[in-house]
Formats: structure tokens, C-alpha cells, sequence
């Protein structure tokens, strides 16, 4: 008979080849239901994650707009404490000038007491004048600046008071009228209130009667008495010796997260597709326990710093980025004419060499615990917007942007010493050639000798596309660090 | 569509790729779940999880072997998880090796179902050792380190799959020539 040349297995393979049989048709149904449902988590993830950037950038902004509310409420009452103690300082003045004047004209009223007999018409009428003064003295604000009281105040002074005293005869009173006028004139030179002063007081006391448009700022007047105006302190640009454009280098430290659970999908997929024939369950188990820990990032390069508004920043820049990573593995393979043993990583799951040395009996499988250490080097170019909240010579940014990552080059080698199978170029290819980080930090910031900025900054970045090209990484990885930076305006 | 376009709307998420590759590839696949298995929900079960593994892990696919050699591997090896449980539950032990001569086996005289069934009927830990030996090929020391057994328990095993399964084909041929 034909089976008997034939092996057992032969005959069994050769019987079973091709063979099919229908499932059931609802089964189609059950995976696509499950394909829909594993779409639908990952969207969810996806949606959460922008719900979080969401409630971070509004948080942001609430803290932005609270900040600039403090700052400009802190500045307008400080602008109003400031017109309050001037315009007591002004009113303590037409306190003791009105008290002066007062003491003036009773000193003329009792001048023109002593000289009751034989007082000429125009005597009394000067006193009838004096005493005019006096009631518009008292009916006036105190600040009122007039003729009258000007030449009243100019009469103030200590040896003038003596003129005062003498009894005021026609001849007298023409010499007091002349001094009153050279007073009067030397008064209006040295105005001390002036009508916008008078204005910008209204406005501090009730600025919804000040019409902004009628304001004028006074010139610089010999002694200026003015009451500050908060709105036009609001207007007036102060000149900084500063241009918009900082450039500087700067360095970061921090720890990076690569958040990563190996995807025993992956590992077994790639396993299978290479190790046809071998042993399967080994090589699953292995590289399903292989995860990348948690390690360390350093950066180092240029900033660029722009001012695109009072107190919003743009900046940007060009980073070496490296960060590190270890990889536990506990699969070997075992040279069968040494004895020597070879550590794995999953880079190896893929290599046709080793499965021919595998095949042709060169090494053989091998069990034995090792570490990779993995550095992963980038170019990074971060783009960020900032908000000053706080823009002194101490000041504090905000920022939030976005920066890309370049990969420059990818190594490994094992902690202890140990030999790897391959120090391969495939690792490499592990991972993507860019990602894209979100990134957010605060800036403090010192300038320092008007052209030099000093900045410390912590800052967070999440990965927002896939860092390894593989699903071996269950989430993007993410890193926590400080950057401390020099700048210089030019 | 070629399996090259079907990978590539599979990669893409297109669900009516996904379905066209399933539609292809699922009786022989099914027929693999059934040999390793012992009725029909169960390799059903395991169908629909290496499918949806295929799925997943379809953007890893480097054409390196055929696709359809790719998801069978997928197939055993989610079969083999599956049994797994049942073989440590019931732990192989070594049995004597029988050494039989070479006998004329009327195998080609037989339906697939029936020698499915055949196969089905054997114990767990045989049935295993039988398919992953007799008819995907791997060696008994391959065998060993994916079921953690020794490579002896292994033969035995399989020895004794192969007694039984000469027992069975013999006594129905018997029956056959009686009836």
C-alpha cells in the first residue's frame, strides 16, 4: 500500500493538509464586536487626555487672569492711595493757607477797627473787599485757586504780614493793593493747583463725573502739586532700555518616564513570525516581561526669547536631548560550542541571524537575567507661548507649546559587563525617527544688570505621538525636570 | 484583494478589510483550533481571540514568512495557552514507549472529520504532543521547553497518541470489513 512507504506523521500531515471547516457564522459578529469595543477605549483614552490638557490650559488661564486681576487692582490702588496722600498733603496746605488768610484778614479787620474815625469811603470799601474774601475763601473748596485767593496767599508771607498790620489809609491801602498784585502775578507763575489738577481730584473722588476726553496733562510746572491720575498713569509709556529678542543656552535634568508595560500581543506576534518552529511559549514569556524602567534625561542648547506683547512670550529653541532607559530581559542564548551566554533584548525576537544559529545549532536557547541599558539622543525643538504673571525684575511665566524630537541615535549595553547576541542597528528602528511631546512649565526668571535674564524653570512633557514604532509601550513616555538658562537681550 | 492590500486596510483600521481576512483565512484556521481542542465552542473561542491578536498586531507584520503561516502560528500558539491550564492540571507523565513495527495504516480512507474526531478523542496532554509533533513539525526537545515537560515525557506521550490513534484507525477499519 502507498501508506506503508510513508511515515506516520506523513500520512497524518498529507491527510490534514488544507483541511477547513466553517465556524459559525456569528463568530464574525463576536469580533467585531470586540474590535469595536477595543477602538472605543482607546478613543476614550484618547478623550480623557484632552480632557485633562483641557482642564490644564483652562486652569492656566483662570491662574493667568487672577494674577493679572491682582496685578492691576494692586496698581490702581496704588495709584488712588497715592492721589489720596496728595490731596491730603494739598488740603493740609489750603488748610494753613485758609487759616493764614483768615489770620490776614482779621489782622485788616482790626487794623481797620483802630482806624474806625475818619475812615475814608474807600477804606471801607477795601474792607468790605477783605471781607468778600473771606466768605469766598470759606464758600470755595479749599484747593479753589483764584485770583483772589492767590493774591490773598501771596500775602502770606512773614514779612509781609507786617504790612498788614498798619492802619490802612488811602495811601496804604494803594500800596498794599501793589503788592497784592506783584503777588498776584509771581501767584500765577507758581500755580500750585491747577484746573486739571482740580480735575484729576474729582476724578479720584468720583471718576464717573471726569470726562476723560476734556483731560489735559499739565506741562512740568516749577513746583508741581498735581494730583496723580490712575488713568493717565494707565497711558504713559515707560521707556526700557530693552529690546524684544533674548538668546541664550540653557540645561535640564530631570527623570524619564517611559511608562511602559510590555503588549504581550506584540512580543507574541514578533516571536512567532521569528521563531517559527522554536520554542514559542519560551520566547513569549520572556519578552513579555521585558518592560523599560524608569531612568534619567538630561538636555543642553540655545534659547530664543521674544516678546510679542508686554507680557506675552514666545520662545523656542534647538536641545540635545538624551535620555535614558534600562530594559530587564531574562532570555539568553547559550553558544553550544563555548558555553557562552548572550543576552537578548526584543530588537532580538526579529533577527533572521539568530534564528539560522538557533536552526543550524550554533546557540541554543538560554535562560539568564540581564539589564540593558538603552540611551536614546535627540534633537529637540521646542516651541512655547508664555503669559508673564508677574513681569518685574523678578518675574514668572507660564508657558505651554509643543516641542518635536529628532532621533539621533539609539544604544544599548548590558549593566555587569555581560555580552549581548547583537549590539544591532536594529534596535534603532524600535522607535520612531520623530515624536511630538506636549510640554508645560513655569519660568522664574531674574533680570539682572538690565541685559541678563537668569531663569530656573520645572517643566513637564507627555508624549502626544507614539514614541516607539512598535505597541511595546502600553503609554508614550513622559519626563519631569528643571532647565536653568542664561539669556542675554540683545 | 491580495493579501498585500488586505494587510495594508487591516493596518488602517478598515473593519471591511478586517472582515475579508477573516472570511479567508477562518476555515483553516478553525480547523487548526478544532485539532487542538476537544469540541467546537472551545476552538471557537480560540478562533476569535487569535483573530482579534491578528488585528492587533498585523501592523508588526514584516512579510518575512507568509501571512497565512503568520496567523497560524498565532492560531497554535493561542490554542496552546489555552490548553496549557488543562495540561498542568492533569501533569503528563512518562509511559512506556512502545516500539511498533511500521504497519499499513489506511489513513487516506477516512474523512477529515473522522480522523478529526480521532484526534479530539485522544487525552489532553496527547492530543497536544500529537499535532505539535505529528503534524506541525517541531522536535520533541522544542516540544519540551514550550510545555515545560522533559523531552522523555514528551515521546512518551507521543507514543503512546500514536498507539492509541493505530488502535482506533484499526478497530474501525475492522468494523468496516465486518459491516
Amino acid at each position: 500500500m502507498k501508506e506503508a512507504n510513508m511515515s506516520f506523521e506523513k500520512q497524518w500531515s498529507d491527510a490534514l493538509d488544507g483541511a477547513e471547516m466553517s465556524p459559525s457564522e456569528h463568530l464574525w459578529t463576536s469580533i467585531d464586536g470586540v474590535l469595536a469595543n477595543q477602538q472605543a477605549v482607546v478613543l476614550k483614552r484618547r478623550i480623557l487626555i484632552f480632557k485633562w490638557l483641557s482642564a490644564a490650559a483652562v486652569s492656566l488661564m483662570l491662574l493667568a487672569l487672577s494674577v493679572l486681576w491682582i496685578q492691576n487692582t494692586n496698581e490702581v490702588q496704588l495709584a488712588e492711595n497715592s492721589n489720596v496722600q496728595k490731596i491730603k498733603n494739598q488740603n493740609s496746605k489750603s488748610e494753613i493757607q485758609n487759616s493764614k488768610f483768615k489770620v490776614q484778614n482779621s489782622t485788616v479787620n482790626s487794623a481797620l477797627n483802630q482806624n474806625n474815625t475818619g475812615i475814608p469811603s474807600a477804606d471801607i470799601a477795601n474792607v468790605k473787599q477783605n471781607n468778600a474774601l473771606n466768605e469766598d475763601a470759606k464758600s470755595k473748596p479749599k484747593h479753589f485757586d483764584s485770583s483772589s485767593n492767590s493774591i490773598a496767599l501771596a500775602s502770606l508771607d512773614e514779612d509781609e504780614k507786617d504790612n498788614f498790620k498798619i492802619p490802612l489809609n488811602q495811601q496804604n491801602k494803594e500800596a498794599v493793593q501793589r503788592e497784592m498784585g506783584k503777588e498776584s502775578k509771581k501767584k500765577d507763575k507758581k500755580t500750585l493747583i491747577t484746573k486739571h489738577s482740580f480735575e484729576t481730584l474729582i476724578s479720584a473722588l468720583n471718576p464717573k463725573k471726569l470726562d476723560i476726553n476734556t483731560l489735559e496733562i499739565p506741562k512740568p510746572l516749577g513746583k508741581l502739586y498735581a494730583v496723580a491720575d490712575p488713568y493717565a498713569i494707565k497711558s504713559i509709556k515707560i521707556e526700557k532700555d530693552e529690546s524684544n529678542l533674548w538668546a541664550g543656552v540653557s540645561m535640564a535634568s530631570g527623570a524619564f518616564l517611559p511608562s511602559s508595560t510590555s503588549n504581550s500581543d506584540l512580543e507574541l506576534a514578533q516571536s512567532i513570525e521569528t521563531f517559527e518552529g522554536l520554542q514559542l511559549a519560551n520566547i513569549e514569556q520572556s519578552f513579555s516581561n521585558q518592560s523599560l524602567n524608569t531612568g534619567s534625561s538630561i538636555s543642553l542648547g540655545i534659547d530664543l526669547r521674544g516678546k510679542v506683547s508686554s507680557n506675552v512670550i514666545l520662545s523656542s529653541g534647538i536641545h540635545y536631548l538624551r535620555n535614558n532607559a534600562s530594559l530587564g530581559s531574562n532570555l539568553a542564548v547559550k553558544s553550544t560550542d563555548t558555553g557562552d551566554s548572550f543576552a537578548l533584548n526584543n530588537a532580538d525576537a526579529t533577527s533572521k541571524s539568530l534564528q539560522n544559529d538557533i536552526n543550524s545549532g550554533k546557540y541554543e536557547l538560554d535562560y539568564a537575567s540581564s539589564t540593558f541599558n538603552n540611551e536614546f539622543q535627540y534633537l529637540s525643538i521646542p516651541i512655547k507661548a508664555g503669559y508673564m504673571v508677574l513681569n518685574k525684575q523678578f518675574n514668572i511665566t507660564i508657558n505651554s507649546g509643543f516641542s518635536t524630537n529628532f532621533l539621533l541615535n539609539v544604544s544599548q549595553n548590558i549593566a555587569g559587563g555581560q555580552t549581548s547576541y547583537s549590539q544591532n542597528d536594529s534596535f534603532k528602528n524600535e522607535f520612531n525617527p520623530v515624536y511630538v511631546n506636549f510640554l508645560s512649565s513655569i519660568a522664574f526668571g531674574y533680570t539682572f544688570q538690565k541685559k541678563y535674564f537668569l531663569s530656573v524653570e520645572p517643566t513637564y512633557r507627555q508624549a502626544i505621538t507614539d514614541f516607539a514604532k512598535s505597541n511595546s509601550l502600553s503609554e508614550n513616555p513622559k519626563d519631569i525636570g528643571v532647565s536653568v538658562g542664561l539669556k542675554y537681550n540683545f | 484583494m491580495g493579501d498585500e492590500d488586505l494587510i495594508q486596510g487591516c493596518i488602517k483600521g478598515d473593519r471591511e478589510a478586517q472582515k475579508l481576512l477573516y472570511s479567508k483565512y477562518s476555515k483553516q484556521m478553525y480547523f487548526v483550533c478544532l485539532r487542538y481542542t476537544k469540541e467546537q465552542q472551545e476552538a471557537e473561542d480560540v478562533l476569535q481571540e487569535s483573530f482579534i491578536k491578528v488585528f492587533n498586531s498585523i501592523k508588526d507584520f514584516r512579510g518575512e514568512s507568509k501571512l497565512p503561516y503568520w496567523i497560524k502560528r498565532i492560531v497554535v500558539n493561542t490554542a496552546l495557552n489555552a490548553q496549557r491550564s488543562k495540561l498542568y492540571l492533569y501533569p503528563m507523565v512518562d509511559v512506556d514507549t512502545l516500539n511498533e513495527a511500521a504497519e499499513e495504516l489506511p489513513i487516506s480512507d477516512f474523512t477529515m472529520e473522522e480522523l478529526l474526531g480521532m484526534i479530539q478523542e485522544l487525552p489532553s496532554g496527547c492530543q497536544v504532543i500529537f499535532n505539535m509533533y505529528a503534524i506541525e513539525g517541531y522536535k520533541h526537545h522544542e516540544i519540551a521547553k514550550m510545555l515545560i515537560i522533559s523531552e522523555g515525557t514528551s515521546k512518551s506521550q507521543y507514543a503512546r497518541a500514536k498507539h492509541l490513534l493505530k488502535e482506533k484507525i484499526l478497530n474501525i477499519n475492522v468494523n468496516y470489513e465486518r459491516g
